[in-house]
């Protein structure tokens, strides 16, 4: 091997061999390493192990840090909300259901501040407020109303249903007769009964609305008629005045008794004692729904209004109406044969548009009653001061005994009662008192023990009106009645009685009943749900829930799965082809069927028999990884020079095999939480009545019922949604960086 | 090859017929859901029953008659009709009616009758009747999201580490793991709620007959559908193309003086779609079994909606078949994916052993 020398090296070299110098070994050279024994030395580095350099990877990727810390932040939040948030969610608190989510306290245009725009609503033209529904009560409370009346946008509006609401606002519109689809007989719309005279003069018109028939072929084929109580000729009773047509105008009728007498099927009665106007429907015999609008139906005899006397109200009432909306409440009568409706169509109504502060409205004062044991526990609780010495206020009413008047006390002895039970054959008792119908109503009659002594005299002490509330210091913060209204308290020898009317604060209330944590206006940032439920801690707590599944879960998942693929993988051969058909055969059986299965079987469902359905085919996906990881490793030298050693099967799957796959079961465990916590909510999305949570409800429940309120209050569904994709997204980051963590060679891949 | 495709196949069967007969057996343990209604409507029922043979009806020419009469014996149901002696419906053992079940189908193709949903008529063609529109509606969201699945993966492979790739991967990342029925709600707010652009429901067949209403009746559930396997597509496309782009083989075409462009399409993306076609082969058999909580939330009348609705009224024939229908998918999906591999890729040899 030749080397080619530069110069400078060539110098050097001719400069030693010049300079003569002998070497000495002994001398210039010493045994460095001479006597010391001899072996590996420590690193200077510091040494790591498997796990922090998977941490030192781990914390370089930062979108999986993020989604670490959010995800921590959520599950902090799942463990601290549920036991910070005092508001009760198992109390139904009827007042504050659907709260829309409120953050701010200023009035933001609707974003986040409880208040939200409606439309549409029916108001009392009385108040100029919404007005209250067929049940009396009010959706929409005028407290709510932001701005107050003036500040409602009104305007005409159309209602199709014949609602009590609508019959005491609405007018005009029409009365409609809807022929089902295909039923052939003839349908009638028929007037109260009234007295027919067929000397007298009669004009009737009647106004039927052509606009509202939609379509070719919807019009029907109508005809007026006089039904009377007499059998005609034909055995009807029924006398057609127009002819059978499909023509819509304003009709008139000059001349009805005239027209009666000439029908061929009149007899010889010149007065119909209930006799009834109307229309004849024709049956129709094509496929569709036929409607008759009438507008208005006027009837007059000899000029004047014909009337009838209302039943119910003994009103003198006007046969015929002017006005469908209000001829319809007092036109009772209308009837029809098979199939057909009677309805009002397009009544018009005052509606009105507004910004509604609903938690103006919930919390807002309102007048109620608090009944005795409200008030025993008021005063129990120290918001009212002492009893109120209530005899001593002073009697409303002093009442006498028939016949005989002694004012302004009275009093009878037990043996005069007696006298005048004989007398009148009556029955008291010691504090009773009846009115029989010989004894006028307003006045009562006392025995003793219902009369208090008061300053030397008698009184007979009925029911005393106390004014003012006193409430004490902490009634003033606390106490839900406010300022009483009235307050009564009888007293009937030894029974008591006391009730109370008062102007009720409800948020003191809620506080009271323990719907909310705090004696003052809350705010509820996701909002409350069907029944008044604080959303926020309704979310957390499931979502507590869900993750306590998801964990258990996940980790008898992985036991399971390791401990099976490690048997399958290690053993191959017969075991793992016996092992992997049932794995197949598990799997292939639909999750939700093995659910609904097992809940069937169980008859009921509840949080353990829901991980056990989670845990019976769960596993099968950590025990395909382990056994695949077992097929690659257990073939290696490694494993077989343990073998050799004589190390047991047990000792090779989970000493030597087993730690190779830390990293991968780490992370799919990881990954299973998410997949539990979706399976759960699928399964609570497809049966919700299959699975139910007693005590918690589950994430996926309170998702699936707010999905039932997607479309009057979508900010349930939005704000649990959002916490759920937030949970999803940053579990499977997490896991993903984690994944990369452990196994830097598979970095970026897919899952 | 052949021989393997046909050792799979007869797999196939074996573990379909066990899943099955499992199945059955377990929902035959549960409590039969008898029609409500009048009695004939009972009386029908239990007739369907014994003529399917899960039941047996007993009536005055047998000799066991005598027992039910005096009470020592009872009976499921006992049909007393106004004239003539009163006729007793037996359940049969679980194993017996198994084996009829088995030899109705075997030897008739009865797959039974419905006893809920639509009383009378045979599971099968309630199914047959469903399983166009989840098959049309799946198609649909497979022909547009592949792709764009696709597209979107080599859009972000090739512009790897740069803006566009951090922005897909970033929505691939939310869309994965964003579920379904969340998705589902979104853009319903959204879209029908919100606009009212779109009908909230699926249209009915009345609304279906003006074709735009029934166009727009396919957007929310295509696109429920599609965002999930496009950002699927997108992660595995971008995946894969990375890996092959870093491959030395790569390197080599470009040197020999392909342009970026010739290399990619000429090379890298062969070579990645190896896992993909898979994949799609795979989704696409997979599809067919729809969405069930899709087709509950929209009220899509597929065959997902209908095992639930079966399900939960307890029409256990409508659930053997739907069960029947997706077991067998199920299973042939991944059938179909082991042997596209070997097709896909010529290096994967099916059945070669190890």
């Amino acid at each position: 091997m030749s080397i080619k020398k530069t110069k400078a090296q060539e110098t050097v070299i001719e400069n030693v061999s010049d300079s003569k110098i002998k070497f000495d070994a002994s001398k210039d050279f010493e045994y460095v390493q001479l006597d010391s024994s001899i072996h590996d030395q420590k690193f200077k580095t510091k040494p790591t192990t498997f796990l922090k350099d998977a941490l030192k990877r781990f914390v370089k990727n930062k979108s999986s840090v993020v989604a670490a810390s959010i995800l921590g932040v959520l599950i902090l939040m799942a463990i601290i909300v549920p036991v910070a948030d005092k508001n009760n969610i198992d109390a139904n608190n009827d007042i504050a259901t659907f709260l829309p989510p409120k953050w701010f306290n200023k009035y933001n245009g609707g974003f986040m501040d409880g208040t939200g725009k409606v439309s549409n609503v029916t108001l009392d033209p009385t108040t100029g407020y919404p007005a209250a529904d067929d049940n009396g009560n009010y959706k929409y409370r005028k407290e709510g109303v932001v701005g107050g009346k003036e500040a409602i946008v009104t305007s005409i509006g159309y209602a199709d249903s014949p609602t009590k609401v609508v019959l005491t606002y609405g007018q005009g519109g029409t009365v409609s007769l809807t022929t089902d689809k295909d039923h052939t007989s003839d349908t009638y719309i028929v007037s109260v009964p009234f007295q027919l005279d067929l000397s007298a003069n009669y004009d009737v018109s009647f106004k039927l609305n052509k606009d509202y028939c939609e379509g070719e072929g919807n019009y029907p084929e109508y005809s007026f008629c006089v039904f009377s109580d007499q059998k005609t000729k034909d055995g009807t009773g029924i006398f057609p005045i127009t002819p059978l047509s499909t023509e819509y105008d304003e009709i008139s009728v000059s001349d009805l008794s005239a027209k009666i007498q000439a029908d061929p099927n009149y007899s010889s009665s010149n007065t119909f004692e209930n006799a009834s106007i109307g229309f004849l429907l024709k049956g129709n015999v094509d496929d569709i729904k036929k409607t008759l609008y009438i507008s208005s139906i006027d009837i007059k005899k000899d000029g004047a209004p014909v009337t009838y006397i209302d039943s119910e109200t003994s009103e003198v009432k006007n046969i015929g109406f002017l006005d469908a909306t209000k001829g319809y409440s007092s036109w009772k009568q209308f009837y029809s044969l098979v199939d057909s409706t009677v309805g009002l169509y397009h009544s018009e109504i005052a509606v009105g548009a507004f910004t509604y502060d609903y938690y103006a409205a919930a919390y807002c004062n309102d007048e109620s009653d608090f009944t005795e044991s409200d008030l025993d526990k008021f005063f129990e609780l120290g918001y009212l001061e002492v009893p109120y010495e209530w005899y001593k206020v002073g009697a409303s009413s002093v009442s006498k005994f028939p016949g005989d008047v002694k004012t302004p006390a009275v009093y009878y002895t037990q043996e005069e009662c007696d006298a005048f039970n004989a007398q009148y054959g009556l029955s008291l008792g010691d504090y009773g008192y009846k009115t029989t119908s010989d004894i006028k109503e307003e006045e009562v009659l006392y025995t003793s023990s219902e009369l208090y002594q008061i300053a030397g005299e008698y009184w007979v002490i009925d029911t005393l009106e106390v004014a003012p509330l006193k409430l004490t210091e902490k009634g003033e913060r606390m106490c839900p009645a406010e300022k009483a209204l009235s307050v009564t308290m009888n007293k009937f020898g030894s029974f008591e009685s006391k009730s109370l009317t008062c102007e009720r604060s409800r948020y003191k209330y809620f506080y009271y009943m323990g719907y909310t944590s705090s004696c003052s206006k809350i705010n509820y940032i996701f909002g409350t749900d069907s029944q008044g439920h604080d959303f926020f801690k309704v979310v957390f707590a499931g979502l507590l829930t869900s993750l306590e599944l998801g964990i258990l879960a996940s980790v008898i998942n992985i036991v399971i799965g390791v401990v099976w693929g490690a048997i399958s993988g290690y053993f191959g051969g017969w075991v793992d082809v016996l092992m992997e058909r049932f794995c197949e055969i598990l799997g292939g059986m639909p999750f939700i069927v093995l659910m609904t299965l097992i809940v069937l079987l169980f008859g009921k469902s509840n949080f353990w028999i829901f991980l056990f359905c989670l845990c019976l085919t769960g596993w099968m996906g950590t025990a395909h990884v382990t056994r695949s990881q077992f097929y690659r490793y257990r073939g290696r030298e490694y494993v077989l020079a343990s073998r050799t050693l004589g190390a047991s099967d047990w000792r090779l799957i989970f000493l030597h095999i087993l730690p190779n796959g830390i990293g991968t079961i780490v992370t799919s465990a990881v990954l299973m939480i998410p997949g539990v916590i979706f399976s759960e909510a699928s399964i609570s999305y497809l049966l919700p009545g299959a699975l139910s949570f007693q005590g918690a409800t589950s994430f996926g429940l309170t998702l699936s019922t707010a999905q039932g309120f997607i479309q009057l209050y979508p900010y349930m569904i939005v704000s649990s949604s959002i916490v759920m994709s937030l949970i999803m997204i940053c579990f499977n980051l997490f896991g993903n960086g984690l994944r990369d963590a452990f196994n830097p060679t598979t970095k970026g891949a897919a899952i | 090859m052949w021989k393997y495709v046909l050792k799979r196949l007869g797999l196939l069967l074996i573990t379909t017929f066990i899943i099955l007969s499992l199945t059955y057996i377990l929902l035959q343990c549960l409590p039969v859901e008898v029609p409500r209604g009048s009695k004939t409507a009972i009386v029908e029922f239990y007739q369907t029953q014994v003529a399917l043979g899960y039941y047996q009806r007993i009536d005055e020419s047998m000799d066991i008659y005598k027992s039910y009469i005096t009470g020592n014996l009872t009976a499921d149901y006992k049909f007393a009709p106004q004239t003539g002696s009163p006729v007793f419906y037996v359940s049969l053992p679980v194993m017996v009616r198994y084996f009829n079940w088995l030899k109705n189908i075997v030897t008739k193709w009865d797959w039974g009758t419905s006893t809920q949903i639509s009383i009378g008529q045979s599971a099968i063609s309630i199914i047959m009747r469903k399983l166009p529109v989840s098959m049309k509606l799946n198609i649909i969201s497979m022909i547009i999201s592949v792709p764009c699945g696709i597209g979107l993966g080599i859009w972000a492979a090739l512009k790897k580490n740069k803006m566009t790739d951090h922005i897909i991967s970033t929505l691939v990342m939310v869309f994965i793991s964003v579920p379904s029925f969340v998705l589902i709600s979104f853009l319903l707010i959204w879209l029908a709620y919100g606009t009212g652009f779109v009908n909230y429901q699926w249209p009915t067949i009345q609304q279906a007959q003006n074709w735009v209403v029934a166009l727009k009746g396919y957007i929310i559930p295509v696109m429920a559908l599609c965002f999930g396997s496009i950002a699927g597509f997108a992660r595995y496309t971008r995946a894969e193309l990375c890996e092959v782009m870093s491959s030395e083989f790569l390197l080599l075409a470009r040197t020999k003086g392909l342009t970026r462009g010739q290399a990619v399409v000429k090379h890298a993306l062969r070579n990645s779609m190896v896992p993909i076609v898979p994949m799609i082969i795979g989704e696409f058999v997979g599809i067919l079994s729809g969405s069930m909580i899709l087709e509950q939330l929209y009220g899509i009348p597929g065959i997902g909606s209908l095992f639930v609705t079966a399900l939960t009224t307890k029409d256990y024939s409508v659930v053997m078949v739907d069960m029947a229908i997706y077991t067998l998918i199920g299973l042939l999906a991944t059938l179909v994916v082991d042997l596209s591999y070997g097709i896909v890729d010529p290096r994967i040899r099916m059945g070669a052993s190890k």
